[in-house]
């Protein structure tokens, strides 16, 4: 009985020993030099590529500038993710935003938004307290100061799946963003970018 | 006073002949920009021809590096652009971001950035090896 009760104490603590010698120890994405291999679903090294070449294009097209220099006045419109992965569009369009606003073309409105995520409720909130007299009505923001966004920024992210003669799996990516003309319903700018993958059959792309 | 003649002769061939060879000695080396930095792993197998930059439709300047690949098999690389400001201070951009690019065997490529400020045009290149 000790005999069986002692063998059966060593495999369990060999099989936990062996298990835990199994795994992959966490460690931080080193982002300047990752050489970790290229996954099957969009990861931040796809978005960057993408903004890059989008942000590059924009930039380059000169129809940001204005004569007399002012920026515009930009919302963010509706990015749709037609693709079975469940992202958010914002870490598509946020380093685009920072890079145009940064480039003192454009200044982004959260006034107004096609979604929520990119409203600050607190523009509201702020006016909703004109005559209360708590408040002192000399910080309060007066009407008529908002400024309406002349461009929008929209677009689309899609995902093609097809299958390749021996099994494998070929992902198509594509990455399509405008610049809408509000006033004249004219667009301004647009940009497709692709990403391709190659993977086995059997990957989860989700 | 022939044997003097032919002395002189053979001499100025020879000395014609070295200043002609010096026109025609191969430095095989490649062009030198101080902004440009090649890793030393494939500076070997690349060489950055040129650096070109215009400003185009946009005040943004855009620049080109022409690469070529030396050797007769694909090159995978990665390069960054850095821009710096009139302090010398990197400007935070997409760009600095490495980027990956291919070049076939004896063939040239041109590596795109766009300044993220308009005017600016101090930068440096880095290339290295790609995965």
């Amino acid at each position: 009985m000790k005999k069986t009760n002692w063998f059966t104490v060593m495999v369990a603590g060999a099989t936990g020993l062996f298990l835990a010698g199994c795994t992959t120890p966490t460690t931080n994405i080193d982002t300047h030099n990752d050489t970790a291999g290229a996954v099957a679903g969009i990861d931040y090294r796809d978005l960057r590529r993408v903004t890059s070449d989008m942000i590059n294009s924009l930039l380059a097209s000169g129809r940001l500038t204005r004569p007399n220099g002012t920026p515009h006045v930009m919302t963010i419109g509706k990015i749709k993710n037609d693709t079975t992965q469940r992202f958010d569009t914002d870490t598509l369009t946020a380093q685009i935003t920072e890079e145009l606003t940064n480039s003192g073309k454009v200044l982004i409105t959260s006034a107004m938004a096609a979604t929520s995520d990119n409203r600050d409720e607190m523009i509201t909130t702020t006016r909703s307290v004109r005559g209360d007299a708590e408040f002192n009505q000399s910080t309060v923001a007066g009407q008529g100061q908002l400024l309406a966004p002349t461009l929008s920024l929209s677009g689309k992210i899609i995902q093609k799946d097809i299958a390749m003669d021996n099994g494998d799996k070929q992902i198509e990516y594509y990455f399509q963003l405008r610049i809408t003309d509000l006033v004249t319903g004219l667009q301004w700018w647009q940009k497709q970018v692709f990403v391709g993958k190659r993977t086995d059959r059997k990957t989860p792309i989700w | 006073m022939k044997q003097m003649k032919a002395y002189v002769l053979a001499g100025c061939v020879a000395l014609l002949g070295m200043i002609g060879s010096i026109g025609c000695v191969s430095t095989h080396s490649a062009p030198v920009d101080r902004r440009v930095t090649v890793a030393p792993d494939v500076s070997s197998s690349v060489w950055v021809t040129d650096v070109r930059y215009g400003q185009g439709a946009s005040d943004h300047y855009t620049l080109q590096a022409n690469v070529v690949n030396t050797t007769s098999s694909i090159q995978k690389l990665k390069y960054r652009v850095v821009w710096l400001n009139g302090e010398g201070i990197e400007v935070a951009s997409t760009t600095s971001n490495w980027q990956d690019i291919s070049i076939s065997g004896k063939d040239i490529a041109g590596l795109k950035a766009v300044a993220p400020i308009p005017g600016l045009l101090d930068f440096r290149i880095h290339i290295k090896a790609g995965e």
